[in-house]
């Protein structure tokens, strides 16, 4: 019994000692084993046979669309540095080193994206490793010298001097800091630069040995650009023929870009055309500015869009000159009887002309010389519009008026003394209606007269505001005399006196058609009736601020806004848009009437 | 502790002089509360998977083997008391492993216990009695939370051994068979233990925390049933 005891204590004693609770069981994930064709790539790739100075060396991950880690560099085993990004670069100080041959690795990290255990705790990657035998070489380099720039065959050569050291990776030909050739054969002393065309530029040349780049002095190189003339193609037309000499650089041409002002501003030149041939020297412009243009011409090559310089300018003035009419001078047409008038008021002269409509021949003139210091005024003289009125002030005191002859200028009686009508100390201006009813506008008082000169009767009068309003300088008549316009006022002749019915913008005009007045409100030119003022018709010109004149000829009326580039002709009888010529803004425009624009010092005959 | 334990009955069953005195032995099948310990288990899993590591809960304190080696001493007619030793464990795991690596988070709780024992043994039939036992038990509590992480080659481990002290009261009915001086018998009982802290070994008055903070409890409250084989002398 007591071994039976003896035993049953050593089992439980045996099972007593190995009972402790063991955990066992597990989960197992069945991750796939990720795969990719990652890569590093060191993009000069001189830098993995020698390296120089403070080698800043940069490479180029293929990441295969996983995550960048980390790069490291590695000298002789041993971890010098890290890279910056993962399309980034390394940095080895080589002077840490003695000249000679070292072994230098990099390696790439990519995360693996796995989704593994050891993906997620950032101890997976996949691991790239480029190892070279790489010389360091830090002696003396000698600077390149570029020897000489020569023009041979169409082209320029650029010759350099030989580098003679250990190390080296590559000449670099730069014109004007652009890289423009990589020679990486050492004995290769010389380029060719086919993308010379002409103009001025800079050559240098740089020599990379170990990756450091010692670049030259710079050199510069011009040659002669094309000259640039040119000439107006016919009588009253807007094309001009510009010429050039041909360029001598076959071998890099590509074009000629021909630039000129757009308009919009005085600096502001813009391609109108581009010719590859380079023997075709010659261009017609048919969209030539009205009044001023300006060419250049540049050459294009092959290898770059842009030309070193321009040539030189060609100033044109297309459109007749017509030095007489000048900005200042009154100046009015007659459609009835196909006349200009002008008044030109130089001091001491001055002198009424009238000018045949078509070929702009003087028929008449009536120069003021009765006496030294009297003359005609300008702001005095008028025609009506149906060409059978016409008078002229004459400074003096009082004023004096004359009625004239319409054809041949000549004076008709003797002077009027308006004083006699109306006690004028002055008249500053004066309007003819076709029934020779006659306004005028003058001190003291600043006061409107209205008088038939048929019977040489004063019909009304009325004081309409101070100084400024009688040297607005735009007083109008309309057609029947009853209607008149001064500044910003307009007025009616109704039961014997004058009475202000509106405020018109003072570019406002009384148009061919009785009883009918075009003004502009905002963007918007309105034909407006008498006296209701009642819109006829709107068109829009979409610019404020513009400069308008009305011609009785044509009916149009031609719109130029500040800055916007062109001339625009809108016919008032049906509201469109007629003719747009492109302006150079600095020629403005004094007068369109009789079909004809005239600017400061030349004049087109528009075709519509 | 468990090698001072096996000595001391060694002893006693050669001594085996006393009069009437009765050995026994029993092995068990324990039930474990550890209610506190299995919430623990579940934040720590909540950190690691939100970590990223898709890890489960492979083992969560479960049933499991235990044993006692103790005596009675008859006291009066029908009474006895006595004493015993016992020792049970019970763990869990959290668990991930892939072709890259594994991670393991292995929790070993055991358990001594030291217990006075009041009874009474009421005969049924001829070789036939039932036994009713009242034990008051002194609980010594050991925890170890071993983290083992490898990854290809490299394996790094961490372990973190707290230590409990705590009551318990387990009652037991257990039906015996008596041949000669041999008896065998079948038991069922309820542990009912007072929940008590683990405090980390290295560290006095460190304890183990949740993340509110409050500390983690150690329970070994649950049925028991087993197996028991005694002998009187």
């Amino acid at each position: 019994m007591r071994q039976i005891v003896l035993v049953l204590v050593i089992i439980i004693t045996i099972g007593f000692l190995s009972c402790e609770y063991t955990p066992s069981e597990t989960n197992f994930y069945n991750v796939e084993r990720p795969s990719a064709n990652v890569n590093l790539i060191i993009l000069d790739s001189n830098q993995v046979n020698s390296l120089r100075g403070m080698a800043k060396i940069s490479f180029q991950s293929v990441l295969d669309g996983h995550q960048y880690k980390r790069s490291e560099i590695y000298v002789d085993g041993k971890r010098v540095g890290y890279g910056t990004e993962s399309n980034g670069y390394f940095t080895l100080n080589t002077t840490d080193y003695p000249d000679g041959m070292h072994k230098v690795k990099y390696v790439l990290y990519v995360k693996t994206n796995s989704g593994s255990l050891a993906d997620i705790l950032y101890a997976e990657a996949f691991v790239v490793q480029k190892e070279y035998d790489v010389l360091f070489y830090n002696g003396t380099v000698l600077r390149p010298q570029i020897q000489y720039i020569t023009d041979t065959i169409g082209t320029v050569k650029i010759v350099w001097t030989k580098y003679a050291q250990q190390a080296f990776h590559k000449y670099v030909v730069q014109r004007d800091g652009q890289v423009i050739a990589v020679i990486q054969d050492v004995n290769c002393t010389y380029w060719l630069d086919s993308s010379y065309v002409g103009g001025y530029t800079q050559y240098e040349v740089g020599l990379y040995v170990g990756g450091e780049g010692i670049f030259s002095t710079i050199q510069s190189f011009s040659a002669s650009m094309p000259t640039l003339s040119g000439a107006i193609v016919g009588d009253d037309s807007a094309q001009i023929k510009l010429t050039w000499t041909r360029c001598k650089y076959d071998s890099g041409f590509y074009a000629y870009k021909i630039y000129g002002h757009d308009g919009t501003s005085i600096y502001h030149v813009s391609v109108i055309a581009e010719i590859h041939d380079i023997n075709l020297t010659s261009y017609i412009d048919s969209s030539s500015l009205f009044g001023h243009s300006k060419y250049q011409i540049g050459l294009i090559s092959k290898t770059y869009q842009s030309p070193l310089e321009l040539s030189n300018s060609f100033v044109s003035s297309p459109g007749k000159k017509v030095s007489e009419i000048m900005k200042g001078s009154h100046f009015e047409y007659v459609d009835s009887t196909n006349r200009f008038y002008m008044i030109s008021g130089r001091y001491p002269t001055s002198t009424l002309k009238v000018y045949d409509g078509t070929t702009f021949q003087v028929i008449a003139m009536n120069q003021m010389s009765l006496n030294t210091y009297l003359r005609f005024q300008e702001t005095g003289c008028d025609i009506s519009m149906n060409g059978k009125w016409c008078y002229a002030m004459v400074d003096d005191m009082p004023s004096k008026l004359y009625q004239l002859d319409p054809q041949t200028l000549s004076f008709i009686g003797n002077s009027i003394t308006l004083d006699d009508l109306y006690p004028f100390q002055s008249v500053y201006s004066i309007s003819v209606s076709d029934n020779n009813r006659l306004i005028a506008l003058g001190q003291p008082e600043a006061q409107l007269a209205l008088i038939d000169m048929n019977t040489h009767k004063l019909l009304a009068k009325s004081r309409i505001g101070g100084y400024e309003d009688v040297r607005a300088n735009n007083l109008q008549i309309s057609r029947r005399g009853e209607y008149f316009l001064n500044k910003t006022s307009l007025f009616r002749y109704i039961n014997d006196t004058i009475i202000k019915i509106a405020d018109v913008p003072s570019t406002s005009k009384f148009m061919r058609e009785p009883n009918k007045l075009v003004r502009q409100v905002g963007t918007i030119i309105q034909i407006v009736l008498l006296p209701s003022l009642s819109v006829e018709r709107e068109i829009s010109i979409g610019t404020g601020q513009t400069f308008l004149d009305y011609d009785p000829k044509t009916g149009y009326i031609n719109c130029t806004g500040s800055n916007t580039g062109f001339y625009k002709f809108y016919d008032l009888s049906t509201g469109r848009l007629v003719k747009t010529i492109p302006v150079y803004t600095e020629s403005s425009v004094y007068k369109f009437q009789g079909g004809v624009l005239f600017t400061n010092n030349s004049y087109l005959k528009i075709q519509f | 502790m468990k090698t001072y334990i096996t000595i001391f009955f060694i002893l006693v069953g050669v001594q085996n002089s006393f009069s009437q005195l009765s050995l026994f032995a029993k092995v068990e099948y324990n039930h474990f509360q550890m209610m506190d310990l299995k919430e623990y288990q579940n934040e720590l899993l909540a950190g690691i998977v939100g970590g990223g590591i898709p890890a489960k809960i492979t083992e969560n304190y479960p049933p499991y083997i235990g044993y006692q080696i103790g005596f009675k001493i008859p006291a009066e007619e029908n009474i006895y008391v006595g004493g015993f030793g016992g020792y049970t464990s019970t763990g869990s795991r959290i668990h991930y492993q892939d072709y890259s690596g594994e991670l393991i988070n292995d929790q070993i709780a055991s358990a001594y216990t030291f217990a006075g024992i009041l009874g009474t043994k009421q005969l049924l039939f001829e070789n036939l009695s039932l036994d009713l036992s009242l034990s008051l038990e002194l609980i010594i509590s050991s925890w170890d939370n071993k983290s083992t992480l490898t990854l290809g080659d490299s394996t790094q481990q961490v372990n973190l051994e707290f230590g409990s002290l705590s009551f318990s009261i387990e009652p037991t009915v257990t039906p015996t068979y008596s041949f000669k001086n041999m008896n065998i018998g079948l038991s069922a009982s309820y542990l009912l233990c007072i929940p008590t802290s683990l405090e980390y070994s290295s560290i006095s008055d460190a304890y183990l925390i949740h993340r509110n903070k409050n500390r983690v409890l150690i329970d070994w409250s649950g049925y028991r049933i087993g197996l028991i084989i005694g002998y009187v002398f």
